[in-house]
């Protein structure tokens, strides 16, 4: 890194660290969904995570848009989200030192272009709530989405590191999808970065094979390439 | 394919790397004829952008013909002669509807790492390091550009790639950096500068009306090249005049410029003990920006006057005489540029031979002189202004 820029990267290095601070229970967070996550204060031992966004699309259509099939697309820390009939999901998810969870949740509200809330199960292997909201925004500015998750319990707090670090970007994905039909990404474009690398082991086994031949002569050199 | 690519400060080297492919449905890929070597890559070449990876391809400004559309892509074909806009837009956010495409919401994949940095994220820029999405860049045979249908822009064939190659990034900077301005009836511009930016936004500051414009460098040869024999342009050399404002209350009856543009930005050179300030802050780390031009442009601007900065700054810097911008009621324009907004209107400019950008290319390249040509661009060796690359022959 060169000097001019290591400020930058402290402070943002700092903002991010405050961040993840910010997304612990920190009982200061207004309520953002009705039912039973309406919880100003979350209990002890549980970890909540908001995210918000602003979409250019009404909320009548970002409503339709989620889709439970499609949520682990846009929260990769999923592995499915499978719809049990009309009021319940069933949830599944790699956990961060292996093994997959699964775990069923309650619709409890699905008030159409308004909100979707989700209760797990009193038997459930994850402990949690949560609520996707769509409110119009201001005009012209389409419609402000708001997407919350609590985690409770043992297996709730493992999954909740990359579940609540998920979020705002999973919320971006749904924008990018909604708006822009595709989601932005350079996975897989070129770079120099692969032939750079195999240069690099190039020059390696050359510079080998140029000692080998100093020290015992050609046929040495063969010999040692010839055996790996 | 053959490729310009970042290694580390002053390192670029041409390299073999993979062919691009279609990643996304409104992906094309377009094969490069004609790529330009920018001001602002000089940033990345200094090492002043701690976001690159060494292997990242350059290049923000090309054009060529596309090879391959994706299977959403509509408005383009194959064999589409196209110009292709630096920032990457989507075209149906909130921001690219209201024709801000350099601040589009959609299409910069580091946009988490954006908003933690500066709050909020803006679009994704072909070959400008990981901050702006890591895209990788024109500087190449090829080049894969997404957003297809909203970014590349079809040129008639009347026209040579030397003459549209510049409205990729440099020539609607220019142009916005001069409507920025507001330019009224008697106003005079003061525009420091004189790279490529700088020489083009005289051009335009003239083309939409201002009655004169001051053009300031330490180079002759460029202010040569921004005077151009024309008698409302002036120049002050500041490596032999260092109080800048002076000279400019001088030719301005001493009220000052209407309207500044600082088309230098962070890597600006000063003189005196600010100078010596900005070395030492930056040396040790609170300051990442050389602000002098902008210090001196808010000095210089007459009361009420605009302040247009097309110059890039990336992070912090200080001494701003904050004091003067806000007693003197100045107005302050700034932002990468929304090249998508103004295609049709300046190249409608160049048919008519209002503006001929090409007239600051001084050098015309293979893709594997690029090491040199960054070395001799960055060293303001051998007059060089402007550098086109060709990847497939000239």
């Amino acid at each position: 890194m060169q000097h001019p820029f290591r400020l930058l990267a402290l402070a943002t290095g700092l903002a991010m660290g405050i961040s993840v601070v910010a997304r612990r229970p920190a009982g200061a967070a207004r309520p953002i969904a009705s039912g039973r996550t309406n919880r100003q204060t979350p209990r002890p031992g549980s970890r909540r995570g908001v995210a918000r966004i602003t979409i250019l699309r009404d909320a009548g259509e970002l409503y339709q848009r989620w889709q439970w099939a499609e949520v682990p697309t846009w929260l990769p820390f999923l592995d499915a989200v499978t719809p049990l009939g009309a009021d319940r999901v069933c949830w599944a998810a790699r956990l961060p030192h292996g093994g997959m969870v699964r775990w069923e949740t309650d619709l409890t509200v699905q008030r159409g272009g308004e909100s979707l809330v989700w209760q797990s199960l009193p038997d459930a292997a994850v402990a949690t709530h949560g609520a996707i909201h769509f409110a119009p925004a201001p005009a012209g500015r389409g419609t402000e989405v708001i997407l919350a998750m609590h985690f409770h319990g043992p297996a709730g707090l493992l999954l909740a590191r990359p579940a609540l670090a998920a979020l705002c970007e999973g919320l971006r994905r749904f924008k990018q999808s909604a708006e822009a039909g595709e989601v932005a990404t350079t996975d897989g474009q070129s770079s120099g970065r692969e032939p750079l690398r195999v240069r690099e082991e190039l020059r390696r086994v050359v510079a080998r094979l140029q000692r080998i031949e100093c020290a015992a002569g050609p046929s040495a050199a063969a010999a040692a390439m010839g055996g790996g | 394919m053959r490729a310009v690519c970042w290694n580390g400060t002053r390192d670029v080297r041409v390299q073999a790397v993979p062919d691009p492919r279609l990643l996304n449905p409104r992906d094309a890929i377009v094969q490069v004829t004609a790529t330009a070597i920018c001001g602002s890559d000089l940033h990345l070449y200094n090492g002043l952008n701690p976001f690159m990876r060494a292997g990242d391809i350059l290049g923000h400004e090309f054009m060529g013909r596309v090879v391959e559309t994706g299977a959403a892509v509509e408005r383009l074909q194959v064999g589409d002669r196209v110009i292709v806009p630096f920032p990457i837009a989507c075209g149906a956010c909130f921001y690219c509807t209201r024709r801000l495409w350099s601040l589009c919401d959609n299409s910069n994949p580091s946009a988490a790492a954006m908003e933690t940095a500066y709050g909020a994220s803006t679009a994704g820029l072909f070959g400008y390091s990981h901050l702006t999405g890591g895209y990788a860049g024109g500087q190449a045979e090829f080049v894969r550009v997404p957003f297809a249908d909203v970014g590349p822009f079809k040129v008639p064939s009347t026209l040579t790639d030397e003459q549209v190659l510049l409205l990729t990034d440099v020539l609607p900077t220019a142009y916005m950096a001069a409507e920025h301005c507001g330019i009224q009836a008697g106003d005079i511009v003061a525009v420091w500068g004189c790279g490529p930016v700088g020489l083009l936004t005289v051009r335009c500051a003239l083309l939409l009306g201002a009655e004169r414009v001051i053009a300031i460098d330490r180079v002759a040869e460029r202010l040569r090249l921004a005077a151009d024999g024309d008698d409302r342009v002036d120049v002050i050399d500041y490596s032999r005049r260092d109080d800048v404002v002076a000279a400019l209350r001088e030719l301005t009856g001493g009220r000052g410029p209407d309207a500044c543009v600082d088309a230098v930005g962070m890597e600006s050179h000063g003189t005196g003990a600010r100078r010596a300030y900005d070395r030492v802050k930056h040396a040790l780390l609170p300051e990442t920006d050389r602000a002098h031009v902008l210090r001196q442009s808010i000095q210089a601007c007459r009361k009420g006057g605009t302040l247009s900065v097309p110059g890039v700054y990336a992070g912090f810097a200080d001494q701003i005489p904050i004091g003067a911008l806000m007693e003197k009621g100045l107005t302050l324009r700034s932002g990468q540029t929304h090249v998508h907004r103004y295609l049709p209107e300046l190249l409608q400019h160049i048919e008519h031979g209002d503006l001929a950008p090409d007239a600051i290319i001084t050098h015309r390249l293979p893709l594997e002189a690029a090491p040199d040509a960054y070395a001799d661009f960055n060293a303001k060796r051998d007059d060089c202004v402007k550098v086109v690359l060709y990847p497939a022959g000239h």
